[in-house]
């Protein structure tokens, strides 16, 4: 260790001869920390030379030593933890052994539910973990079941439809046959997103043929009448915006209109009660003069009765029941 | 220790306040002279802690950060209560002279000493006085100090020799005064 004896001596210690100069800058190596055996040593020469040396170490050294001496120190534990208490709660130790022992097995359950469903997607790609919704065809059993039964069925299948995973847009198109539920996660789709709704029809290659093709799947699974799968329809659409209505121009409708027409003649509802030819142009009159399926459907649905002690909101996929009966017309 | 009063654990942050509050306590009563600002500043000093835990970078050392926080509540409450301290300080030199019946035998001594070095420390200028407290009462390195108040070690160095040799004569000072006092009462 070299001397830590500085060379320079500030302005206050430069009337001090060369001797007392050292003396004191070996004194605050010392008490620094700093001090070298070269520097003892030196010391040691300067105490023989001149016992004030020795004086003004002891000196020095009494400063030191006062800072040694204990201070006695409140306890001010209670205190503070009292007051932290208030902002924060401490937690017993068994307490806060579970919860973190719950953290960890939150946090291994994730991992492993990842891991699992990481596993399946690589080694089944096929296996489906959401079950998909099946053609309202075979979730209604129209000939068997009455009309009130069968719209039960058909409720449900729109509810189940709208948990459909959204992926399969643009497949739609050349989904043959076209399904309910498939009408269904369509309208659903575009309500969640209007600027879907245009990419629905620029993705449905016909888009006449498809509504033709809805129409025949209402009718099939239908048991009663044509308004009813008109009220099926009126009540689908009508849980969807505005964009998607709009997207369906008078043409469209005019073929629906046809469509509407020809039901009774071209399913099964030609065997059906009430299926007269009075009853279809009450239908298909309104939907051909009407500029868009939109203002068709808002046409036909009657504002509804105002209930002051039923201010819930109704679920949109259950069919109003004035729309149900099956001896009924259309409004 | 840390990480588990952190975590809520109230025994681990019992210990932690008795870990660190003498050195704390120590350092705020040097620099202000006062055991009760002292005791306030501990207690506010180890409540932000506590409830800042969460805050703490244990890359760094913890003592470093409750002094940091305790220095900055001593400075705050100096600025606030400058009057109030200025007049306690002088007040508290009147107020507490040494009795002349007292005897001079070693624990007296040591005593006097210890009064005498909280009062001649306050005449001491701030960055000096807390240079000798952190060096010479905490054991603080020179390194720590000079990251701890923001200058070069040299510095503090210069501020600790100074700091020194000034107290040691403001000492020697008192002493005589009260040995004058003690041959005038004999």
């Amino acid at each position: 260790m070299t001397s830590a004896i500085p060379g320079h001596h500030n302005d206050g210690e430069r009337d001090e001869p060369t001797s007392q100069r050292d003396l004191h800058a070996l004194i605050d190596s010392i008490f620094d920390g700093d001090a070298s055996a070269d520097d003892a040593s030196k010391l040691h020469r300067l105490a023989d030379d001149d016992p004030r040396a020795i004086d003004e170490f002891a000196r020095m050294r009494r400063v030191v030593d006062a800072f040694r001496e204990p201070v006695e120190t409140p306890d001010a534990t209670d205190a503070v933890l009292r007051r932290v208490h208030g902002q924060r709660q401490w937690l017993p130790q068994r307490l806060r052994k579970t919860v973190t022992l719950s953290r960890v097995c939150v946090a291994a359950s994730l991992v492993l539910a990842a891991g699992v469903i990481a596993f399946i997607d690589r080694h089944a790609p096929q296996a489906k973990l959401v079950q998909q919704a099946e053609p309202i065809a075979r979730l209604a059993e129209p000939l068997s079941e009455t009309t009130s039964r069968s719209t039960e069925q058909l409720a449900s299948a729109i509810r189940e439809a709208t948990r459909i995973e959204a992926t399969r847009v643009e497949s739609l198109a050349d989904a043959q046959p076209v399904t309910a539920v498939d009408v269904v996660r369509e309208l659903r789709l575009s309500a969640a997103e209007p600027a879907a709704a245009m990419r629905l029809r620029a993705s449905l290659k016909t888009p006449t043929a498809d509504m033709r093709g809805y129409a025949g799947n209402f009718a099939r699974s239908d048991s009663s009448s044509p308004q009813l799968a008109a009220a099926q329809l009126v009540n689908w659409a009508s849980s969807t915006g505005d964009a998607l209505l709009a997207a369906f121009d008078s043409d469209s409708l005019r073929s629906l209109s046809d469509d509407v027409r020809n039901w009774p003649r071209t399913t099964s509802l030609s065997a059906k009660p009430g299926a007269d030819a009075g009853e279809l142009d009450a239908v298909a009159g309104p939907m051909q003069s009407a500029p868009t399926l939109g203002s068709w459907i808002r046409g036909l649905v009657p504002p509804p009765p105002v209930d002051e002690q039923a201010n819930e909101p109704t679920d949109p996929t259950i069919v109003p029941s004035h729309l149900l009966e099956s001896s009924g017309t259309l409004p | 220790m840390m990480r588990k009063a952190a975590a809520g654990d109230r025994e681990a942050a019992a210990k932690c306040i008795r870990t660190f509050q003498p050195s704390v306590y120590t350092y705020i009563l040097r620099m202000s002279g006062r055991p009760d600002v002292a005791e306030d500043i501990v207690q506010e000093a180890f409540v932000r802690v506590l409830t800042n835990l969460h805050r703490f970078d244990d890359r760094y050392r913890f003592s470093t950060w409750l002094f940091t926080i305790a220095r900055r509540l001593y400075v705050n409450a100096c600025q606030k209560m400058k009057p109030r301290y200025d007049t306690s300080i002088v007040d508290g030199w009147g107020a507490k002279p040494m009795p002349p019946e007292a005897s001079i035998d070693d624990g007296d001594a040591m005593s006097h000493a210890r009064s005498s070095l909280n009062r001649v420390l306050q005449e001491l200028p701030a960055t000096q006085r807390e240079v000798i407290v952190l060096f010479h009462q905490l054991d603080w390195p020179i390194a720590l100090i000079a990251e701890h108040l923001g200058m070069p070690e040299g510095t503090v160095k210069s501020h600790l020799h100074r700091g020194r040799k000034k107290l040691r004569d403001l000492l020697e000072a008192s002493e005589k005064d009260i040995a004058q006092v003690e041959d005038v009462w004999a």
